[in-house]
C-alpha cells in the first residue's frame, strides 16, 4: 500500500527525496493534475533539464514541483529580480514549458506565477483544503485546450463599420436635409462623435465575432479593454478573447476564426494555441485572488 | 488565402510573445491558499514589481507595432 501522500521520482523512495528542512529550500509549484498523469510525466522527464520534477501527492491529486532555495525568491531578491527581463523571460518560458508537458499527459491546473511553499505539509494541507473542487475543475478541463484569438480591424474596415452603424446613417440624413449653416454645425458634431461610433461599432463586431467562437467552446472570455492602437498605428484590436475548447471542436473553432477574418475585409485575426488551460484554472468565487 | 488573414502561433514555437505568457502566467492560474512562502502580503510586492516589467513590456511591443506600422505609412504618403 502506499502511504496517502509522498514524494516520488523515478530515481529515489520517499525517504530519500530531497524534503527541504533546513529552512532554505522550499518548493516551487507548477501545477497540480491527477495522481496518473504526474507519474506520466515525471517517467518520461527528460534527463537534462538541471533539477528533476517531483511529484507530491495528495488524494487523488498530485503537485508538480521543483525544489527551490528559498533566498532566490525572498523579497527583496524578487525585487531586484522582477526589473530583470532577461530572468523573467527564463523563468516563465521555463514554468510554460514544464506546465505544457504535464498538459499533454492530461489535464492540468496550471498556477499562479512565483507558487512557492516553504515545506510539503504546507502544500498538500493546501491541496487537501479543496481537494474535490480541484479534482472536479481537472475534470471540467479534461480534453480541453486554450487558445487565444485576436481580431484586427484596419482604418479602412473602421470607416467601413461606422458608415453602416445606424448612429452615422442619422446623422447623414440629418446633414443631406440641412441648411448651409446648420450644415456646418452638423460636420463638426459628428466629428466629435465618430470617434464614439467606430468604438460601437467595434464593439459590435466584438460581440458578434466571439458569440460565433463560443458555439464551438467550453468556456470564453473577451478582455474588456482591447489593446489601445499606438500612435499612427493602422489598424485597431476589436477583439482579445480566449477560449476554453474541446480538442474534438478544434477544427471548427479555429474555423470559424479564419472566418471572421475571411468574411469582411480589412479584417485581421491572430490565434495561439493550443495553450494549458490558464485562463479557465480558477475554481469559482476565486476569481479576485 | 489563410495565411493572409490568420496568423496561428503553436505554444512550442517562439513565435509566443513574453507579453501573452506573462498575461497567462501572472494573470491566471490557481492560487492555493496556505504557507506560502511568498504570502499574501509578499505578493503584492512581487505583482507590483512584475507590473512594472509588464507595463514596459506591454509599451515595448506597442513602440515595435507602432514603429513598423509609421513606417509603412510614411510609404504610402511618399
Amino acid at each position: 500500500m502506499k502511504p496517502p501522500s509522498k514524494t516520488t521520482t523515478p530515481q529515489t523512495n520517499t525517504e530519500n527525496a530531497p524534503e527541504p528542512r533546513d529552512g532554505e529550500s522550499g518548493w516551487y509549484l507548477y501545477g497540480v493534475t491527477l495522481r496518473q498523469t504526474a507519474s506520466e510525466v515525471i517517467t518520461n522527464q527528460a534527463m537534462d533539464t538541471g533539477e528533476p520534477l517531483l511529484v507530491l501527492e495528495q488524494g487523488k491529486l498530485a503537485a508538480i514541483v521543483r525544489p527551490v532555495r528559498l533566498a532566490e525568491f525572498s523579497a527583496e531578491a524578487l525585487q531586484a529580480r522582477a526589473q530583470d527581463l532577461v530572468w523573467l523571460e527564463a523563468m516563465v518560458r521555463e514554468q510554460n514549458q514544464i506546465v505544457a508537458r504535464v498538459h499533454e499527459a492530461g489535464a492540468v491546473l496550471p498556477v499562479k506565477f512565483g507558487s512557492i511553499y516553504s515545506n510539503s505539509e504546507a502544500l498538500q494541507a493546501a491541496l487537501a483544503a479543496i481537494h474535490d473542487a480541484l479534482l472536479a475543475q481537472l475534470q471540467r478541463l479534461q480534453d480541453c485546450d486554450e487558445w487565444g484569438v485576436r481580431l484586427f480591424a484596419n482604418r479602412q474596415a473602421m470607416q467601413r463599420l461606422a458608415a453602416e452603424h445606424p448612429a452615422l446613417q442619422r446623422h447623414k440624413d440629418e446633414l443631406a436635409a440641412a441648411s448651409p449653416g446648420r450644415a456646418y454645425l452638423l460636420k463638426r458634431k459628428l466629428a466629435d462623435e465618430l470617434a464614439a461610433i467606430t468604438e460601437e461599432a467595434l464593439s459590435h463586431l466584438a460581440q458578434a465575432s466571439y458569440a460565433r467562437l463560443m458555439r464551438y467552446a467550453v468556456a470564453g472570455q473577451a478582455s474588456p479593454r482591447p489593446q489601445k492602437a499606438a500612435d499612427g498605428a493602422d489598424e485597431r484590436e476589436a477583439l482579445h478573447a480566449t477560449f476554453l475548447v474541446q480538442r474534438a471542436n478544434v477544427d471548427g473553432f479555429l474555423e470559424e476564426a479564419q472566418h471572421l477574418a475571411v468574411e469582411q475585409e480589412g479584417l485581421r485575426c491572430a490565434y495561439s494555441g493550443p495553450w494549458p488551460p490558464y485562463s479557465f484554472a480558477r475554481l469559482a468565487g476565486e476569481e479576485t485572488l | 488565402m489563410s495565411s493572409m488573414t490568420i496568423e496561428g502561433a503553436g505554444v512550442e514555437s517562439r513565435n509566443v510573445t513574453l507579453l501573452e505568457l506573462l498575461d497567462r502566467l501572472i494573470d491566471c492560474g490557481v492560487v492555493l491558499t496556505g504557507d506560502l512562502t511568498i504570502s499574501v502580503a509578499d505578493v503584492d510586492l512581487i505583482t507590483l514589481g512584475l507590473n512594472i516589467v509588464l507595463a514596459s513590456v506591454e509599451r515595448m511591443e506597442q513602440l515595435r507595432a507602432g514603429g513598423e506600422l509609421g513606417r509603412a505609412e510614411g510609404l504610402h504618403d511618399g
